[in-house]
């Protein structure tokens, strides 16, 4: 019996250091479901959101955005701004590219010019193109010159597309789609095409101690439920869903951590203001009375989405209440008679442009379709195919549109952009002299003091010209395993606090 | 008929398809609620006696029997003149080459067979691609689909009975064409093609159901079983209802069609007729 009794106090002992021993030797992996395959990896060139994730991880910025939107030290580990157009960046010392070499002032003189040479096509040539020069002042020691002042010149920094790549590695490849040789604190290993991509931990990252998972696997899962299936099984240990029905079914899982937070991204529904009837201010300004934005959120969303006005309403320091602005409370009254003054006592019928996807908001199309029928407009829905939704977005062919924008804490990098004149992605053919001006005002103060009123008068000026009508904001949502801790959302999806999880 | 209703499967495919019919009758006059208003305080509801909503809510808060009831009319609609286009059609064709021969029959049926060789859903999202998506386009859509296989089925029976003795006696005794292909030969075949019909319109509510759930058919916010089971797929595991009812709907329709077709079938074809 005693003899018997210390075997199984041996075998316990035993059993009770074999997982110790494997804990200590094991690999700490985690697989991340996407729903789209990357486009490419050269962090100056793509546009797809698939590929700026995979970017976050393997790149650095001069600076960066922290989990409330801050701009924060990266690869400069601080910055003087003499006068408003000069901008000096003192490097972090000793960071090592993934081929071992030096990252060093040369680099970044190389980075930002390749994204201001036209010829490379890079999105993020808008965001710094007021660079007048660029000095080497030492190794690690750059200084960059405005031609004017640009406000948001450290958000456009902050931007992936003005990531600091390897000049040695560009004249190698030419350009880096396929491969990567970044800073960042993971390192490129496998890429299987619609399959998945697996990246290393990169040992000599420059924040010692990070990052703490050994690798990272990024698997191509197209249907948002089956991320979801993914994860439950444990085959996945996180996603991003896009889908409010799916995080629904998520939230009531209690054996998974759901991680939401406001986004940046604003979903609008707006003109081609040049098309009649959207010509006329009056027509534009009595839809947007009969849009209720609580009821849209409601039921397009399931709740999970916040209302906004033109700058995204997680935007705090810059964005204003939605009853201050013109034309946000809905009046159907007030609405009819606007239609009848401009001529259409009875409504009128359009054409709501949608797609059958999360982008296209098929869902908010019929909301908003039938909102409308309170003020006796008519909207009929043509919902199209995503390859013919993006032709007729990039041909600004649509009587209206609902889409999902890409929006920005910094109101000049959104708005600018989306309504200005002369605006790269001014879709809905928008000119005006009030809106453009101030758009132009803005960009060039430096102070939040100085800045602040005239975005205050900007969000007025779009609310009662209405160009667009501005909805909601959808949560952005992380769905991971309980096991996955210490990840932060920084508000546009980016997966760079991965280096601080643990699994 | 009357033998029509001394069999049972027959006629419980009358039945059930009577019944749609019945629905769709009151729905032109009377709903429970709305099809169309949407419901911001009941969405997605369970199905309750209480709140009236038989068959639930769907995600934006409307009766699904309403939408379901109004949808009846839609696959009515498309699937009867669907087929019967393709039938007149498909028909004439068939007739035609099947009775003149020769180049004709050459022809027509390669035709056929061009048309025959896309698998039918695939064709009808090809036309649909072509024609643009309403409601009418549909009909046109799936009766292209039609056209080859009546003509393929009017065909055969026409050259089986076509050198039968009473049409040589038609034709020795003076008559015209005109006249055996009309008093001869169409009534003759019209057994294959009544058959071949109501096979065909349960088909017909199936392809106007996958053409309106991939988004190509009826456009919402307009209601047919289709697009109801293409917006209930994302809300499947929250609310089952969504896509049980509209589920159920065509498959209780095409059934009813699928008996009607058997049981026709077993009435009128002779051969089956003599074995009791």
């Amino acid at each position: 019996m005693k003899k018997m009794f210390v075997i199984g106090l041996a075998i316990l002992m035993v059993a009770s250091m074999v997982p110790a021993a494997f804990a200590a030797g094991e690999e700490k992996v985690l697989t991340i479901g996407v729903d789209q395959e990357a486009v490419g990896l050269d962090p100056h060139i793509v546009t797809s959101f698939s590929s700026h994730r995979r970017v976050d991880l393997l790149y650095n910025k001069l600076v960066r955005h922290d989990e409330n939107l801050k701009i924060v030290p990266d690869l400069a580990e601080s910055w003087e701004i003499p006068d408003n157009q000069t901008y000096i960046f003192n490097l972090r010392k000793g960071v090592k590219f993934h081929d071992g070499t030096e990252m060093t002032a040369k680099d970044v003189e190389f980075s930002l010019n390749r994204v201001l040479d036209p010829k490379t096509a890079s999105p993020g040539r808008s965001y710094i193109s007021t660079i007048k020069s660029i000095e080497v002042l030492g190794t690690y020691k750059v200084k960059v010159v405005l031609s004017a002042p640009l406000a948001s010149f450290l958000e456009g920094l902050a931007s992936n597309n003005c990531a600091i790549v390897s000049k040695a590695a560009v004249e190698k490849y030419g350009n880096l789609q396929k491969v990567a040789v970044g800073t960042g604190a993971f390192m490129l290993k496998e890429w299987i095409p619609d399959n998945s991509m697996t990246l290393v931990k990169n040992p000599e990252y420059f924040e010692k101690g990070l990052p703490y998972l050994d690798k990272i696997i990024f698997r191509v899962i197209p249907e948002q439920a089956s991320l979801l299936a993914g994860i439950k099984a444990g085959t996945l240990d996180m996603a991003q869903i896009n889908d409010a029905s799916t995080v629904l079914l998520a939230k009531r899982d209690t054996s998974i951590a759901v991680m939401q937070k406001p986004g940046i991204n604003v979903r609008t529904f707006g003109f081609n203001t040049t098309r009649k009837p959207f010509d006329d201010v009056r027509v534009r300004q009595a839809l947007s009375l009969a849009i209720d934005r609580n009821e849209i959120v409601t039921v397009a969303e399931f709740g999970m989405a916040q209302p906004t006005g033109p700058i995204p309403a997680g935007a705090t320091q810059w964005a204003l209440p939605l009853n201050k602005l013109p034309n946000f409370t809905p009046d159907y009254a007030k609405a009819k008679a606007l239609l009848a003054e401009a001529g259409f006592p009875n409504g009128f019928t359009f054409k709501i442009v949608t797609a059958n996807s999360f982008e296209g908001g098929l869902s908010v199309a019929q909301v908003v379709q039938n909102q409308l029928k309170k003020i006796g407009v008519n909207a009929e829905l043509e919902v199209v195919e995503w390859g013919m939704y993006i032709d007729r977005w990039v041909k600004r062919d649509f009587d209206s549109m609902v889409e999902l924008r890409g929006g920005s804490g910094e109101p000049d990098r959104f708005l600018y952009r989306t309504i200005h004149s002369t605006g790269g992605v001014n879709n809905f053919l928008f000119k005006d002299a009030d809106v453009d001006r101030l758009l132009d005002k803005g960009r060039v103060l430096t102070s939040y003091a100085e800045r602040k009123p005239v975005y205050d008068e900007l969000q007025i000026v779009l609310a009662q010209k209405a160009p667009i009508i501005f909805l909601y904001c959808p949560f952005e949502t992380h769905v991971m395993t309980k096991q996955v801790k210490g990840f932060k959302q920084v508000g546009y999806g980016s997966l760079y606090y991965l280096i601080q999880t643990q699994k | 008929m009357s033998r029509l209703l001394k069999n049972p499967i027959a006629l419980v495919g009358l039945i059930i398809i009577l019944l749609y019919v019945l629905i769709t009758a009151v729905s032109q006059f009377w709903l429970p609620f709305d099809p169309l208003q949407m419901d911001v305080a009941h969405i997605m509801e369970p199905p309750s006696f209480k709140t009236g909503h038989l068959f639930g809510t769907d995600e934006f808060g409307r009766d699904i029997l309403t939408r379901i009831m109004k949808g009846a009319g839609v696959s009515l609609l498309i699937a009867i003149s669907a087929t019967l286009i393709g039938a007149t059609i498909g028909t004439f064709m068939g007739v035609w080459a099947g009775f003149l021969g020769g180049a004709w029959d050459h022809w027509i049926m390669r035709l056929a067979d061009v048309l025959f060789s896309f698998p039918s859903l695939l064709l009808a999202i090809f036309v649909m691609a072509i024609l643009g998506e309403k409601t009418y386009n549909v009909i046109i859509a799936i009766s292209i689909v039609y056209i080859p296989q009546f003509a393929r089925v009017s065909r055969g029976a026409v050259l089986a009975i076509k050198n039968n003795e009473f049409v040589r006696a038609a034709f020795s005794s003076g008559a015209d064409r005109r006249f055996v292909l009309s008093r001869h030969l169409l009534p003759n075949i019209m057994m294959p093609v009544i058959v071949q019909s109501s096979l065909s319109l349960s088909v017909a509510i199936l392809l106007e159901s996958a053409l309106s759930f991939l988004g190509l058919g009826v456009q919402p916010p307009n209601p047919s079983w289709g697009n109801m089971l293409s917006g209930a797929r994302k809300v499947m595991l929250l609310a089952p209802w969504t896509a049980l009812y509209p589920g159920l709907a065509i498959m209780g329709l095409v059934l009813g069609f699928n008996l009607l077709g058997d049981g026709l079938r077993d009435i009128l074809d002779p051969r089956l007729r003599n074995i009791k």
